[in-house]
């Protein structure tokens, strides 16, 4: 493989690391503002700055940026074949990347203290749209270079089958499609029109939805990469056989189906919505958990199975023959003790009633760090650590910092979240800048804050423990640069064609989609509705 | 292993065929239940039936409706649009302070200072706030003999022109309680939660409050408490959502004066 390729993954990812360093800092200096603890440049004005910048980063650039590297790799690896359309990726890079130049360059200039879900009729500067769509636009150039990729493989191997690490990242990729879809008529026809002036007030009702259409299927996306890496590069790792390669592909033909008609979820409390789609909704919910299910059974099964071969015995004593020391398999490990928790947490919001306990508090944010900055993004640490020796061509120096970074992640995601949830709990909103603690009512929010902050803390230097390590550890002995997934038991040669491809389930999805939405979307053209008046944050007044 | 031999192509269709149908009607399946219980058993029950299930519609159909289903009645026909915005941004300070040297100077003062303590200052009221009140006046939504009689005379866009000339006028000293009961304090700063009281300072500060929301400080005392007494005995209802019908009506008549004298002058 020449380095070309090389590079785009690499730059690629270390965009991603760079937004995610940046943005690990401001995390946590919120958490020492939302603290007793006196916090330099304190003030509500740069807490917002903060938020919207954090947000954005680790939302949209930390995850974006890593599934296209990511993406890249695997059409490579997996197909092995070269990876078709190298400049367009390239040219997607680069409008990414001038995205998150202007998006950053527009918060940090107060611009834009909307939060990074726009929050509509708030508006900013029009540049930090632009930037955020433009990082789409780059990622829609690696969608249509994914699609290509396999659809020249398909050819090429007429009736084989895609493997799983392919067919999981083009599933991922249509995804996005479906999901940019709702934001970008958002930003498209409300947003940006009322940020240029070209419009005095904005239909929030309609915003919301739109927003909505995106909100969760968005959390799938950012997921993908951890899933891909159980099913096809932990059993290898773990010293065994994927249980089932089957299994694989119906669970995520199940995530592309049932993460989209269901972001009505995050509309609950909101009053533009009749019960009938808010329960419609809840209950295509509800179905993720069959996909949740298949792929516990099947990397347990798994890692079961890598177990027994290296000697494990007992109901569960095998666990403990499972090689912790390798860092994929530590991070799997961690990754699924804060999906268990995390899941549990995720029951409670998915509820149309309890959700209604824990709305808009500092529960919301924990539940998404625990999830998101923990069991993806450590997975995320994982695979990076997994594919840089062959990117770079070196072995890592020694395996110590790799590991003591990973634990250092968990024990401060473990430290930083429980509290927070806890504080949710008890009422505290979540994106407000400072706590009276002096006030006897709250008082006693402090020392849980303050735990929370430190482990904000513990986290903040496994970020930077990250990054040092991805910089200087690979300058070991030389590495083997072949890339090679996890094998199934039963690997196919051949499966149904319906498993294959994707035409089936993107008419499923479509059908979904306007079952699920196209009523609570027309009703704001046939309906008499008020749109709110635009309220700018980035002129005096 | 077993994954030797693969389907034969007409193996291939049937077996894409069952996957198809069986995918197909267990999506199909699902959405039928879930509609079934959502729009038919679930609404059968709430408010709205199915037609209230399906969204907007039953939930409000106007601002003035929900007004009304928060306040039983219809508080005021000022609402917030783009276009009653817009119509303070047009407006003409000039053209304002012309008629207020006519008008309102006699009790207000020609730069919004109140000539005697019978009469609220208007000096750097936010032109919402004065907009609305003078349309609520007109409209006998707020009843002011005095004042119904001032404000019918004179169109929207005067009321906009007045609103915006007295907005950018100095307002009037506050004169500072220097010792301020303790528990009066309290509830402007932090409310009071065990009667469910939102602090005064969420709205009425320089950054806080809904649309319209009056600065209180600088306001002859007698005047404030008069408002709140007003407000609490449900005299005056022009307030959105009842908000200041349901604070004042949580406050004793001691608390009322005490916050009068603290807030005025
Ligand atoms: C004859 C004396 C008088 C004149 C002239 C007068 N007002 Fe008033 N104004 C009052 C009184 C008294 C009140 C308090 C009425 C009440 O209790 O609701 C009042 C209240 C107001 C308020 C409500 C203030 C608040 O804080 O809620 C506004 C606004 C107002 N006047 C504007 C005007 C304008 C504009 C003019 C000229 C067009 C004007 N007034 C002329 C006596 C007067
Ligand atoms: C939730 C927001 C909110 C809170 C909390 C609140 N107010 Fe108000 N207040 C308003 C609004 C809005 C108005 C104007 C109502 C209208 O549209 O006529 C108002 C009007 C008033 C007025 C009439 C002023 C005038 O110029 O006519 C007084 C007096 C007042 N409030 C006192 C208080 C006091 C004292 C407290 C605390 C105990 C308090 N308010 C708490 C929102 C609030
Ligand atoms: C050093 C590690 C981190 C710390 C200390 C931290 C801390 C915080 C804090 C204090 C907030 C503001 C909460 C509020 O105002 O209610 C926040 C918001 C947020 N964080 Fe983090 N965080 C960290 C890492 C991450 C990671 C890894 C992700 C995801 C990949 C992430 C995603 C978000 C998002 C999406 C928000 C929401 C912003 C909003 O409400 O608009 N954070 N974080
Ligand atoms: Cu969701």
């Amino acid at each position: 493989m020449n380095s070309s390729p090389n590079r785009l993954v690499a730059a690629h990812i270390w965009v991603a690391f760079i937004a995610f360093a940046v943005a690990a800092v401001m995390g946590a200096w919120q958490m020492l503002v939302r603290s007793p603890i006196d916090a330099p440049l304190e003030t509500a004005e740069t807490y917002f700055v903060s938020v919207t910048g954090h947000g954005a980063l680790m939302a949209y650039v930390l995850p974006t940026l890593f599934v296209m590297g990511f993406g890249y790799y695997v059409a490579m690896t997996a197909l092995k074949q070269p990876l078709p359309g190298l400049r367009w990726a390239w040219a997607g890079f680069y409008i990414a990347a001038i995205g998150i130049v202007m998006a950053v360059v527009t918060v940090l200039s107060g611009q834009a203290t909307v939060l990074y879900t726009f929050y509509p009729p708030l508006t900013g500067s029009v540049f930090f749209y632009l930037g955020v769509l433009l990082v789409v636009v780059g990622s829609w150039i690696w969608v249509a270079v994914m699609i290509t990729a396999m659809m020249k493989w398909k050819r090429a191997n007429p009736g084989a089958a895609v493997p799983l690490a392919m067919f999981a990242t083009v599933a991922n990729a249509i995804l996005w499609l479906w999901t940019t879809a709702g934001v970008g008529a958002e930003l498209l026809f409300q947003v940006l029109p009322a940020s240029l002036g070209w419009t005095d007030s904005i239909d929030a009702g309609l915003a919301r939805t739109l927003f909505s259409w995106t909100l969760h299927a968005i959390v799938y996306f950012w997921l993908m990469p951890a899933y891909i890496a159980f099913y096809t590069i932990l059993p290898k790792v773990a010293g065994g056989r994927l249980y089932s390669d089957t299994m694989g592909r119906v669970s995520f033909i199940l995530f592309l189906l049932y993460s989209l008609p269901v972001g009505m979820h995050h509309l609950f409390m909101d009053p533009e919505h009749g019960s009938g789609f808010k329960f419609l909704q809840m209950m295509l919910t509800a179905l993720v958990t069959v996909p949740t299910l298949l792929t516990i059974f099947t990397i347990g099964a798994s890692l079961e199975i890598a177990a027994r071969l290296r000697g494990g015995k007992g109901l569960f004593g095998w666990v403990r023959a499972l090689p912790w020391d390798r860092p994929m398999v530590l991070a799997a490990g961690f990754s699924f003790i804060m999906l268990g928790f995390g899941g549990f947490g995720g029951l409670i919001n998915m509820s149309y009633a309890m959700n209604s306990m824990i709305h808009n508090t500092s529960w919301v944010t924990a539940h998404f760090h625990l999830i998101f900055g923990g069991s993806v993004v450590i997975m995320y640490f994982a695979i990076a650590y997994h594919i840089w020796p062959k990117l770079t061509g070196r072995e890592a120096r020694s395996l110590t910092p790799i590991r003591v970074q990973l634990w250092l992640w968990f024990v401060g995601i473990v430290i930083t979240s429980f509290p927070w949830h806890i504080l949710g709990l008890f009422g505290q909103p979540r994106r407000v800048s400072s706590f009276d603690f002096a006030n006897p009512e709250i008082a006693y929010w402090g020392p849980w804050t303050t735990v929370s902050a430190i482990g904000g803390f513990i986290m903040l230097a496994g970020a930077a423990l990250f990054v040092w390590n991805l910089a200087t550890l690979y300058r070991g002995a030389a590495a083997d640069r072949t890339m090679s997934y996890a094998m199934a038991v039963h690997q196919p040669r051949e499966v149904p064609r319906v498993l294959n491809g994707f035409g089936l389930w993107n008419t499923l999805v479509a059908v979904l989609m306007i079952v699920a939405y196209a009523w609570p979307i027309a009703q704001f053209f046939f309906l008499d509705t008020y749109p709110a008046p635009v309220q700018r944050v980035d002129v005096g007044g | 292993m077993s994954n030797g031999e693969s389907p034969r192509p007409s193996d291939q269709d049937a077996v894409n065929r069952r996957w198809r149908l069986w995918a197909s009607t267990g999506a199909g399946a699902i959405v039928v239940v879930a509609i079934v219980i959502g729009f038919f058993v679930i609404s059968s029950r709430g408010e709205g039936g199915v037609t209230g299930a399906l969204g907007l519609d039953h939930v409000h159909e106007t601002p003035e409706a929900v007004a009304q289903t928060a306040a039983g009645a219809l508080p005021t026909d000022v609402a917030w649009t783009a276009a009653t915005l817009g119509l303070l941004e047009d407006a003409d300070p000039e053209a304002g302070r012309a008629i207020a040297v006519q008008t309102c100077a006699s009790c207000h003062g020609e730069a919004g200072i109140a000539v005697a303590a019978a009469f609220p200052n208007l000096a750097g009221q936010p032109a919402t706030a004065i907009f609305k009140q003078l349309s609520d006046y007109a409209s006998g939504h707020r009843v002011s003999p005095m004042m119904a009689a001032m404000a019918q005379g004179l169109t929207a866009a005067q009321m906009a022109d007045l609103a915006v000339h007295f907005a950018a006028e100095t307002p009037a000293e506050s004169i500072v309680d220097a010792n301020p009961p303790a528990a009066i304090v309290q509830l402007v700063v932090n409310g009071d939660p065990a009667r469910g009281l939102p602090p005064c300072s969420a709205c009425h500060s320089a950054r806080g409050g809904p649309v319209g929301t009056p600065p209180l400080g600088g306001q002859p005392a007698a005047y404030l408490e008069q408002q709140l007494t007003a407000f609490a005995a449900g005299e005056r209802g022009n307030d959105i959502y009842g908000l200041m019908r349901a604070v004042a009506g949580m406050l004793t008549p001691a608390e009322i004066a005490q916050l009068a004298a603290y807030y005025g002058n």
